[in-house]
């Protein structure tokens, strides 16, 4: 085969590697930003931490909706907040990490590890 | 209330079920902490190829009176027709030590606690219906709903169950559907003959919910993470698993994969007891 063909097809292969392994960083992502709480089931997203905030230092009961759509009441909602900020800024920070460092690899035994 | 896991495991003439059930139990077990127990029609043969197994009850039951026979691909190039016993399922309920049982099928390999807390859920019933291939450019249509017309689909490789009599009633049901598997796949339109957990699993919650789309079954966390038998496993060490998964419009042509910490669901049997036995599965 052409020797530029054949480069042709390799750069294929590490652009499909590529793109297949950032979609399953992302998956590992999503599934890191599950949380649990008294059974209850939440994707921990900016917009959870957001209201949590706002209404954590209010004197009502805290009630949220889980992933389940089931109704869960947080005992102590501060707590949960400072958990909630905390996983997600731990999963954020490998979910980064993982994809500074596939996206800097030009071989597809980098990118995998192998 | 007692936890547990449960694993099926039931030899064909190719297919050690029993060594992978071994090797899935050990990650659940690892993952989860829970005990783990084997329903198997091979008691003997599981204690005298694993002596030291990690099952916390050995279940035995009659091997089955009829087997259906199915295409087992080892990658896209390769394929054998072997028996298929997949009818024990429904006994999960009866043969369950456990007051909350998580089943799995022995080629679910769990790399992760996310299952963890489907055990504290104060729900009957927990199942996945969402699924992610590892191979991004694949349709998973068929694994959407049981026909491009019909209802949800939902997968019996995993779930968690209460022991109750809404359960019972569930399982029995499904038991019906087997027995009657004929009549259900017309009435659903499925259009293969072979009869398939998955489809009786997902029928059973559609009549469960009362024909609408209901919240009998609850979505377990995560979603199921597969490769097909058409892919390859390749490794699978502290959490990570690389595998060789079927390049689009190529066949027999693959590129590399890797997890982290997913749980996942190793459809290729012959690749993943290749691995057990030799630590690498290509």
């Amino acid at each position: 085969m052409d020797e530029k063909i054949e480069k042709a097809f390799a750069v294929a292969n590490y652009m499909a590697t590529l793109a297949n392994q950032k979609r399953i960083i992302l998956e590992e992502y999503n599934q890191a930003l599950i949380y649990y709480i008294d059974g209850a089931t939440f994707k921990i997203t900016p917009e959870l931490i957001g209201f949590v905030k706002a209404t954590c230092d209010s004197p009502f009961d805290l009630i949220l909706i889980d992933s389940n759509n089931l109704p869960v009441k947080i005992p102590n909602a501060k707590k949960f907040l400072n958990d909630i900020i905390l996983a997600y800024r731990d999963a954020s920070e490998k979910y980064f990490k993982k994809y500074s460092d596939i996206k800097s690899k030009r071989k597809i035994a980098d990118i995998i590890e192998l | 209330m007692t936890k547990g896991i449960v694993l099926f495991a039931q030899n064909n003439s190719e297919i050690d079920y029993v060594k992978i059930a071994t090797y899935a139990a050990r990650q659940a077990q690892k993952y989860l902490q829970v005990p783990v127990s084997i329903i198997t029609d091979s008691p003997d043969w599981l204690r005298t190829s694993q002596p030291d197994h990690p099952f916390d009850k050995i279940i035995g039951i009659h091997q089955p009176n009829e087997v259906q026979r199915k295409q087992f691909f080892d990658g896209k190039l390769s394929s054998t027709r072997l028996d298929w016993k997949n009818f024990a399922r429904n006994q999960a309920y009866e043969l369950s030590p456990y007051d909350i049982t998580l089943v799995i099928d022995s080629d679910f390999i769990i790399n992760s606690d996310v299952l963890k807390t489907a055990f504290d859920k104060d729900v009957d019933f927990q199942i996945y219906s969402q699924s992610i291939d590892l191979a991004g450019w694949r349709s998973n249509q068929e694994f959407e709903r049981i026909n491009p017309q019909s209802i949800d689909f939902y997968w019996a490789t995993v779930f968690v169950f209460k022991k109750n009599p809404l359960m019972e009633s569930f399982f029995n049901l499904i038991a019906y559907i087997k027995t009657n598997w004929n009549y259900f796949r017309k009435l659903y339109n499925i259009e293969g003959v072979l009869f398939r957990n998955d489809y009786a699993f997902s029928i059973a919650i559609h009549i469960m919910d009362g024909k609408i789309r209901g919240n009998f079954a609850i979505e377990l966390p995560g979603k199921m993470t597969y490769i097909r038998d058409t892919d390859i496993l390749v490794e699978a060490v502290d959490g990570t698993m690389k595998f060789l998964v079927g390049k689009k419009d190529f066949a027999g042509e693959y590129i590399l994969a890797k997890t982290t910490n997913l749980d996942v669901h190793v459809m290729n049997k012959f690749s993943l007891s290749r691995f057990i036995d030799g630590g690498c599965g290509v």
